[in-house]
């Protein structure tokens, strides 16, 4: 595909929905064909912050800049020509089929009334091979599973052919050889890519830097390595780890311990 | 990481191309051809039906004879060009008008059950006829009054629906749902009030016809402003038919997908109400067309907006002659009201069609 990998940084990016204040001022760069994880404990704004990246949600103060251009300035169109933003779920319209569905990718690239440009299938099924649905691409979308739906909503951000793919939580439903195909495929890819990620251990191991988001606010950013650690896993998430290396790759793995004996206690406690 | 290889590589063996379109959907190639003869021959067949029964060979005598060929009887001409084919005509047009303004709120409102009524706009249209009839407003006008009457019933409920929503933040689907239902219950009783009002039983029944929908006031010269306005707003949508698909996909892909869904929103109900306001002007509020027939295309087409539309223009044409030409002859020398007609063949054969086959709309049920 034609597009080239575009940096993206955002400074101080605030965002309030009914005067709530969602998130509180968060830094992030990627560099152009960098994979940015964004992880964070539920409800510490990571879904906010990645729609505030997208320009598809306004944001209160901070800017968010793509190549040279501030997104929130951007047409919706070259927005979207720059930018792909893949939600974690999708409603997909009945009676749609899997390629028609990937086809509204090429939105942003054609006339609302063009009836479909000659590299329009070349793109949409190179999109469809890559997250290995190009045998189900007439299937209708309702007949798909959790997962196949999931990698047809990736392939959609794909055919877009922007230079940042934004995903949140693109992990979500899949098998572990789904998520692990799907993360070699995003590390492969000719573009930059932030994503929130749940799997703390995923995202050592295929980002090039991580974002700890935690009640909305950046905790720490940079190389895993050296965010991912167990004091900061402690602090963010409340829960007690250690770091265990694999004998075969000498990379170092995080091993999770709930923190207190009596884990429900434990889940009441957090959630209050 | 491991690279775990297989289905993320590039594909090697593609399905062979004939694999075209999935079982039971048919290729826009071969429907709509088949629709416009469907169309074509529907209105040949509607222009011999009525109280004298002509042969569809006279019928097509009898319009080649318009266009420079043999001449025909004078009668002859007089029911099919004089009488007949006014009506024909703007049957078409309403039933793909209803049918368009149907698929397109649908697609605005992402609900199944909206039809081109829900905006209001055909109740503010029946205040403004109902007004019309009862107390001879506009009598200026003559012929034209209860379309004139029913053209500004239109669109003040339009603008009040447009403002109401616009203020409250918006047009969103669940706002203009609400808006236009409750604006719709308000103008209706408005209208009731008006009937109940009079002591005149021949406006009542005038109100009550013209509530139920006919094409009975068909003729030539008030033609030509539904027709042109028919087909210049489908073309307009159709000239969004990619904007469409996107928005039905929701509202946050749209805007991933760099759709202007403001703007868009607000042009689609502006031509829903133009659209609308003038089907409901010359013919009455026609049930069930705008509801059904947009379904029943999605059902042979698929959801994609470059074939729903064509396709269902030309169902709905179809579908509204046939239904012109049960009401006008199954009770002679009486006319049954459209939507008894479009009520009583429709229903049970869209549940019959929803009952056959899976389907679904909008991501719910």
């Amino acid at each position: 595909m034609s597009a080239r990998a575009l940096a993206l940084t955002a400074s101080g990016v605030v965002v309030r929905i009914d005067r709530r204040t969602i998130v509180k001022g968060v830094d992030i760069a990627a560099d152009a064909g960098a994979v940015v994880g964004v992880v964070g404990p539920n409800g510490s704004g990571k879904s906010t912050f990645l729609r505030a990246l997208s320009g598809l949600g306004p944001i209160a103060d901070g800017d968010v800049r793509v190549g040279d251009e501030s997104v929130h300035a951007m047409s919706a169109r070259s927005r979207a020509k720059a930018i792909s933003f893949v939600a974690q779920e999708e409603q997909s319209p009945a009676d749609l089929l899997v390629h028609e569905y990937v086809t509204l990718g090429r939105t942003p690239h054609a006339k609302p009334w063009s009836l479909g440009g000659k590299d329009e299938k070349a793109v949409v099924d190179r999109a469809l091979g890559e997250v290995g649905m190009i045998e189900h691409r007439f299937s209708s979308m309702d007949t798909l599973s959790g997962g196949e739906r999931r990698r047809v909503f990736l392939a959609r951000g794909l055919a877009q052919d922007a230079g940042v793919l934004i995903l949140d939580e693109p992990t979500n439903h899949l098998d572990i050889r789904h998520q692990l195909e799907l993360l070699d495929l995003v590390r492969s890819l000719d573009r930059t890519v932030i994503m929130a990620l749940h799997d703390l251990d995923l995202a050592a191991a295929v980002c090039d830097r991580v974002l700890v988001l935690a009640d909305g606010v950046g905790h720490a950013f940079g190389h895993p390595s050296d965010v991912l650690t167990t004091s900061v896993v402690a602090t963010v998430f409340g829960v007690e780890t250690f770091a265990l290396v694999n004998p075969v790759t000498g990379r170092s793995h995080l091993v999770f311990e709930s923190r207190n004996p009596q884990p429900q206690h434990t889940f009441s406690e957090s959630a209050l | 990481m491991n690279a775990v290889g297989g289905a993320l590589s590039p594909p090697t063996h593609l399905p062979s191309p004939k694999a075209g379109a999935p079982r039971g959907r048919l290729s826009p190639g071969i429907v709509l051809p088949a629709l416009l003869v469907v169309t074509v021959l529907s209105a040949l067949c509607a222009l011999a039906f009525g109280s004298e029964m002509l042969p569809v060979s006279t019928v097509v005598d009898a319009v080649h004879s318009r266009f420079g060929g043999a001449p025909v009887t004078r009668s002859e001409l007089a029911i099919v060009w004089g009488i007949r084919a006014p009506r024909v005509l703007l049957g078409l047009a309403v039933g793909a008008g209803l049918a368009v303004a149907g698929a397109v709120v649908q697609t605005l409102v992402r609900n199944a059950l909206a039809d081109p009524h829900l905006l209001g706009v055909s109740s503010g249209a029946s205040v403004g006829a109902t007004a019309v009839i009862t107390t001879g407003l506009f009598a200026g006008a003559g012929v034209w009054a209860l379309s004139f009457g029913a053209m500004i019933g239109a669109l003040g409920a339009a603008i009040l629906v447009f403002t109401i929503a616009t203020l409250q933040g918006g047009i969103t689907p669940l706002r203009l749902v609400l808006t236009g239902t409750v604006t719709a219950s308000a103008l209706s009783a408005i209208a009731s009030f008006l009937v109940l009002r009079t002591n005149d039983s021949q406006a009542a029944q005038s109100v009550l016809f013209w509530l139920l929908g006919s094409l009975a006031g068909a003729s030539w010269d008030k033609l030509w402003a539904p027709v042109i306005v028919v087909f210049l707003l489908t073309a307009a949508v159709f000239a969004l038919h990619g904007w469409l698909d996107a928005l039905a996909a929701g509202p946050d892909v749209a805007a991933s997908l760099g759709i202007p869904i403001r703007t868009l929103r607000n042009v689609l109900f502006g031509v829903l109400a133009a659209l609308v306001g003038t089907m409901v002007a010359v013919s009455g509020a026609i049930a069930f067309v705008g509801l059904v027939i947009p379904h029943v295309t999605r059902m042979i087409v698929g959801a994609r907006h470059r074939v729903v539309l064509p396709a269902a223009a030309l169902i709905g044409a179809s579908f509204l002659v046939w239904v012109d030409v049960v009401a006008r002859t199954s009770l002679r020398p009486t006319e049954i009201p459209l939507s008894v007609v479009t009520g009583v063949i429709g229903a049970p054969l869209f549940l019959l069609l929803l009952g056959r086959r899976r389907y679904r709309f909008g991501g719910s049920s």
